[in-house]
C-alpha cells in the first residue's frame, strides 16, 4: 500500500479493496434495513385495524419510520469512520447500530402489544 | 499421483485482487435498488389510496420524485462501475453513498408525512 492522497482528498493508505467492498456492502445492508422499516411503518399505519387507543397505528408506525431515517444517516457516518480507520491503519470502532435497531424494534413491538391488548374499535 | 496445478485463471495469493467481492457488491446494489423500489411503491400506493387530495399529496409526491431521482443517480453510478472481472469494480466514494443516504432519508420523510396525515375514509 502506498501513502498518497486519496480520491476523497484524505491522507492515508489505500486499503485492500476487499475491505472497502465489505464496508460498502454493510452500508447498503443498513439502508435496505432502513427501507424495510419505512415499508413496515407505513404498513402499520394503513393496514392495521383501528385501535381503541387514539392514534394507535401511528404510535406503532411512526417510530419505525423515524428509526429507518436514523439508521440511514448513522450508516453513512459509520461507513466514513470505517473507511478512515482502514486508510489510517487504525482499529475499527465499535458499532452500536445493531443495538439501536434491536431496541427500536423491540420498543415498537411492546407498543404494538399494549395497543393491541387494549382492543380495537368495533 | 500428480500434484494438482493451479488454474491458469487463478491469481497468485500475493496479489491484492478483490476477486468476486466486487460482484457481491454489485449484487448488494441490486438488492438495495429492489428495496428502494418496494419502499417507493408502498409510499405511492399509500399516497393515492388513503390521502386527501390537498397540499399533503403534492408535498409527498415531490419528495418521492426527488428521492427517486437521487436514487437513480446513485444506482447509475453503481451499474456503470460494475465489472465482471476479478479485478473488481471501482470502489465507491462518499458522493455515491451520500446520495443513497439522502434518497433514503427523503423516502423516510415522505413516509413520515403520510403516516401523520389523516387517512381518507
Amino acid at each position: 500500500m502506498t501513502q498518497r492522497e486519496t480520491s476523497n482528498g484524505e491522507l492515508g493508505s489505500e486499503p485492500d479493496p476487499r475491505f472497502s467492498y465489505a464496508n460498502e456492502r454493510t452500508f447498503l445492508a443498513w439502508n435496505r434495513t432502513a427501507l424495510a422499516l419505512v415499508a413496515a411503518g407505513l404498513g402499520a399505519t394503513s393496514l392495521l385495524p383501528q385501535f381503541k387507543v387514539a392514534g394507535g397505528r401511528r404510535l406503532i408506525g411512526v417510530p419505525l419510520i423515524v428509526l429507518g431515517a436514523l439508521l440511514s444517516l448513522a450508516s453513512y457516518r459509520r461507513w466514513q469512520d470505517n473507511e478512515r480507520a482502514m486508510r489510517l491503519g487504525q482499529p475499527l470502532r465499535r458499532s452500536y447500530l445493531g443495538l439501536a435497531l434491536a431496541v427500536g424494534i423491540a420498543s415498537a413491538a411492546v407498543i404494538a402489544a399494549i395497543v393491541a391488548a387494549l382492543g380495537t374499535r368495533g | 499421483m500428480t500434484d494438482p496445478s493451479p488454474s491458469a485463471e487463478t491469481p497468485p495469493d500475493d496479489i491484492e485482487v478483490p476477486g468476486l467481492a466486487g460482484q457481491r457488491t454489485d449484487l448488494a446494489w441490486s438488492r438495495t435498488a429492489l428495496a428502494a423500489s418496494v419502499a417507493g411503491a408502498v409510499i405511492l400506493r399509500r399516497l393515492w389510496e388513503h390521502v386527501n387530495p390537498n397540499n399533503g399529496r403534492l408535498i409527498v409526491s415531490t419528495l418521492l420524485g426527488v428521492g427517486g431521482i437521487v436514487w437513480v443517480t446513485a444506482l447509475t453510478w453503481a451499474h456503470a462501475t460494475a465489472r465482471t472481472t476479478l479485478e473488481g469494480r471501482r470502489i465507491a466514494d462518499k458522493t455515491a453513498l451520500r446520495r443513497v443516504t439522502i434518497a433514503t432519508t427523503i423516502f423516510c420523510l415522505a413516509a413520515l408525512i403520510l403516516a401523520i396525515l389523516p387517512a381518507e375514509n
